[in-house]
């Protein structure tokens, strides 16, 4: 993990610093109202520092990739795709090992409360989500002899996205920036066995770096 | 050099080849020529050794950027999953598989050849592989003796880890007329040594027989959209 701090750290800087090296404007003086900039379609990547339940509340790299079309200038509708997964070894309460993966798709609602058609904006976001979660553990029992079992669990949960960016304009093609966002999910499920206690809900948050291409 | 240093090393570049734009004004008819950036999408059916040779699908992103006439700078990310459970299977029974592999790719393309405004590219580049995949099996007597004597023994296999290795790639480009669209023709191998870090156990350690591979090679064929930007 601290190799992925480093990395974001890292390509961070490098969009700042070849921003500056090459004089790219930050595009505040570029409106989207301009016919000639203006993009409806929007493509990119994220990637993100982030723990849910699909990481047994470790943390762990997410990775999105996500498509928007500008209705309006203030507002887009988005469609995005996240990968979260992490295996673990706990040796607390004898041996255990777990494999976590997940997939989530979200539709958000996303807009820029805060500006008048500037392209350096916060931008918020809101929607629904689905989340399919597949968990895969190994317990030991106690008994004499010990026995291994091998528990399976794949379920599909729905629920909804929180989300919050703040977008740096590189050029009219290009934008990058930084992005959180905040998943909670309904206890009800469906799938072929409970991955979590009825009392525990099912989480996703994040924080993470992102590079989105317009056309 | 570290693989960390050289994971910093390669970022560095693609942001900075990212805000380069040596192709600006040049002219020509096809649609290579006519955008300097690509964005796409892509499904990829194939195999590879960490699979257990089952055919899976993988899920494939890319950006590509052109660098000279006949040269460009493809970065992709890929994401295969493949999981099953099958019982009474010899030599391992009961088996419980699950793999998830994404890895990121920085491939250099020369065009090969051009026909009509299709086009053909040969890619070769640099991987790293985040590997994430679980494998559960009563192993049978015929396997253990040695370990404890003639008995089955709960094997498992667990990887949460990061390697690195190489790609080669093989596109064949068809523009999509009258669009800033191409539809592509993807085959591509990749090779991946030992991981470098992360968690990598097989329990019990005694237990040499690994099934699922640290590393080793996978190849798919897919189909990509693209659009120019």
């Amino acid at each position: 993990m601290k190799i992925l701090r480093l990395l974001f750290s890292v390509i961070a800087l490098s969009i700042i610093i070849v921003q500056k090296v090459y004089s790219i404007p930050l595009a505040d003086s570029v409106s989207v109202n301009n016919e000639e900039t203006k993009k409806l379609h929007h493509a990119g990547w994220a990637f993100s520092y982030a723990a849910g339940t699909a990481s047994s509340g470790l943390e762990a790299m997410m990775i999105s990739s996500m498509y928007s079309y500008s209705v309006e200038s203030w507002w887009d509708i988005e469609a995005s795709i996240h990968y979260l997964g992490r295996s673990i070894r706990s040796d607390f309460i004898g041996p255990l090992r777990t494999y976590n993966s997940s997939w989530t798709i979200d539709g958000t609602f996303m807009f820029t409360p805060f500006s008048h058609g500037e392209r350096n904006a916060i931008r918020l976001g809101i929607g629904p989500s689905i989340q399919i979660l597949q968990r895969i553990s190994n317990i030991k029992d106690l008994s004499n002899p010990p026995i291994e079992q091998v528990l399976y669990g794949n379920v599909t949960i729905i629920g909804g996205t929180f989300k919050a960016e703040y977008q740096i304009s590189l050029s009219a093609e290009m934008d990058a920036g930084v992005r959180g966002q905040l998943n909670v999910y309904a206890q009800e499920y469906l799938g072929i066995r409970p991955l979590v206690s009825s009392e525990q809900r099912v989480v996703l948050g994040g924080i993470g770096i992102f590079i989105r291409f317009n056309w | 050099m570290k693989p960390q240093t050289l994971s910093h090393i390669v970022w560095i570049v693609i942001i900075s080849v990212c805000c380069i734009n040596p192709v600006a004004g040049q002219q020509t008819d096809t649609l290579r020529h006519r955008y300097n950036n690509y964005i796409g999408w892509g499904v990829s059916v194939g195999s590879g050794s960490a699979q257990q040779a089952r055919l899976g699908l993988m899920y494939s992103t890319s950006y590509t950027r052109t660098l000279l006439d006949k040269i460009s700078l493809d970065a992709s990310l890929n994401v295969s999953q493949r999981d099953f459970h099958l019982n009474n299977i010899i030599p391992f029974s009961d088996v419980t598989y699950a793999h998830t592999a994404i890895f990121t790719d920085i491939s250099l393309f020369y065009q090969l050849g051009q026909c009509s405004r299709s086009s053909l590219h040969i890619g070769l580049g640099a991987s790293i592989q985040y590997q994430n995949a679980f494998f559960s099996s009563y192993l049978p007597p015929q396997i253990t003796m040695g370990f404890g004597g003639p008995q089955n023994i709960f094997f498992q296999q667990i990887i949460d880890a990061y390697s690195l290795g190489g790609n080669l790639k093989l596109d064949y480009n068809i523009p999509v007329r009258d669009s800033n669209c191409e539809i592509g023709i993807r085959a591509q191998g990749h090779f991946f040594a030992v991981p470098f870090t992360g968690l990598v156990e097989r329990f019990p350690a005694q237990i040499t027989t690994a099934p699922i591979q640290y590393g080793g090679w996978s190849a798919r064929l897919g189909v990509f959209l693209r659009f120019g930007v």
